[in-house]
């Protein structure tokens, strides 16, 4: 498989980073984004970032010329038609996203693969209206792209399977690390993961700073994670954790296992959402 | 003071554990309470991983012939009920594999500490003391449920084993994959606190994963 082209549609912080990943990796990327200024903006971003690591010696000034090469914004509606591979990473919305698809199925050549980089919708839901299903699936990256190794290859129920196989050995080649699997609520990671909070929010059952403490460092001095749960949710966000929690929930018709805890709900009713506001389960207020 | 030992083979620590101790019984045998160790003073060491009834009894057993402090692995258990009912001096979570040779206690008796330290030291095991026992400490328990997802998970034909193991050590920098995890731990503890937790707290969702219970069952591999 060669793939020398890509389109990145949308420019926050996933697409923009997606972009830089594959602009890194030898590849022609073009970002666009519905608002023009914000892909214009992300290119900023990405050339700042580059400039950052040449400074830190991370990155030759030829490297970082070779990526500025690769690296450009585009009209969404003026995507290259024989870009090799399309990846969506705008809002989770589900009509959104089909109405996006319906518009490239029929926009880009027959060759072109076209994947969502969505973290909780379905892959089959999302191409149930088009022709081409089988060159179809879910590219899951995780932020930031360009450091995260993973890529979650979904594969939906009519995707082609040798296309997932080539894909497969494509992003190994470039230094990703990817998983296949098929499409299902929350794939692997937002799935399996989920006890990880889950059974540390019953361990604890109230709020409890000090119980929080202690399980956090026992699960990084005993089990040997980087981040104990409590300290991990303040940083990804109480509400942006709970809010996958519920959908995954939703998604499995309300098994226990996955069910939220109640201390979720009032830390996200009482406005403690983490890091972001200065108090989640823990402080960080200055005094 | 010697150190008497009680263990069964399920127990990761099974041959290492014999070399620390004075007297050594197997509890798979039938004549194990009889020893003449008990009449002398003694500490015991109980490094068996067996399901709460098993626990019980042998605990009874114990009560029965000695009244020795009890340093016990509860690490598939509800270790506050046994704190509360036996004279456990401490309580452990050895039979966890731990990637940094770390496993959490419960220390009730302050006066053993020295002794319970140096014990786990010649394992080459370091002590974190939590404030209590709960079901199955923190790490077990929490690693426990993870592992079972993963297991549930490739049940459903969600992924191949490697990429749930690639997924989480990538996507979350996991430090180990949840069936490399399950690997090292082995599928008793596992079944033996998942049924525990499920037994006393009547929640399904610590429910086994048949493909992790006949694992431990059949002593196949995935």
């Amino acid at each position: 498989m060669e793939i020398k082209k890509v389109a990145v549609l949308g420019a926050g912080t996933m697409g923009r980073g997606i972009a830089q990943w594959f602009a890194q990796a030898g590849v022609k990327v073009q970002l666009a984004d519905q608002m023009e200024e914000v892909a214009f903006s992300a290119e900023t971003k990405v050339h700042e970032s580059w400039e950052k690591l040449q400074a830190k010696n991370k990155f030759t000034s030829d490297d970082v010329e070779k990526f500025k090469k690769n690296f450009s914004v585009a009209d969404p509606e003026k995507f290259d038609q024989d870009t090799d591979l399309l990846i969506e990473a705008i809002i989770e919305k589900m009509e959104i996203k089909q109405t996006v698809f319906s518009k490239y199925d029929s926009y880009f050549s027959e060759k072109t693969i076209i994947a969502s980089n969505t973290s909780s919708l379905s892959i089959d839901e999302m191409a149930k209206e088009l022709t081409h299903k089988e060159r179809f699936l879910g590219l899951h990256f995780f932020n930031p792209a360009t450091i995260m190794k993973l890529v979650e290859i979904v594969r939906g129920s009519k995707t082609d399977n040798s296309l997932v196989n080539d894909l497969y050995q494509w992003f190994d080649q470039k230094g990703k690390k990817p998983a296949i699997c098929n499409n299902a609520p929350g794939f692997i990671v937002n799935r399996v993961a989920r006890n990880f909070y889950g059974e540390s929010l019953r361990l604890v059952g109230h709020e409890n700073t000090e119980k929080m403490l202690e399980v956090d460092t026992i699960m990084k001095e005993v089990g040997g994670f980087k981040m104990g749960p409590f300290e991990l949710m303040d940083l990804i966000g109480i509400d942006v954790n709970y809010e996958v929690t519920k959908s995954v929930w939703k998604s499995f018709y309300f098994e226990d296992r996955f069910a939220p805890h109640a201390l979720q709900r009032k830390m996200v009713e009482s406005g403690r959402l983490g890091k972001k506001t200065k108090e989640g389960f823990y402080n960080y207020k200055k005094d | 003071m010697i150190n008497i030992i009680i263990a069964n083979n399920y127990h990761p620590l099974y041959s290492k554990v014999q070399a620390l101790a004075d007297v050594f019984l197997n509890i798979s045998d039938p004549d194990w309470e009889n020893h003449e160790a008990f009449k002398k003073p003694h500490l015991i060491f109980d490094f068996c991983v067996n399901s709460g009834s098993e626990k019980e009894a042998i605990f009874q057993k114990l009560n029965f012939i000695s009244s020795a402090p009890i340093i016990s692995d509860l690490a598939c258990h509800w270790g506050d009920y046994f704190i509360k009912r036996y004279p456990i001096a401490a309580a452990h979570s050895a039979s966890f594999y731990s990637p940094k040779n770390k496993i959490e206690i419960k220390l009730i008796d302050q006066s053993l500490k020295n002794h319970i330290e140096d014990f786990f030291q010649k394992l080459e095991l370091e002590l974190l003391y939590v404030t209590e026992a709960g079901i199955g400490f923190h790490y077990p328990r929490t690693i426990s449920m993870i592992i079972n997802e993963a297991f549930l998970a490739y049940e459903d034909h969600l992924a191949e084993t490697k990429d749930i193991d690639q997924a989480m050590k990538y996507g979350v920098n996991y430090p180990q994959g949840p069936f490399e995890w399950a690997e090292k731990i082995g599928p008793r503890p596992l079944v033996m606190l998942l049924d525990e937790l499920y037994q006393v707290t009547g929640s399904p969702r610590y429910r086994v994963s048949p493909k992790l219970r006949s694992e431990m069952l059949l002593g196949s591999y995935l």
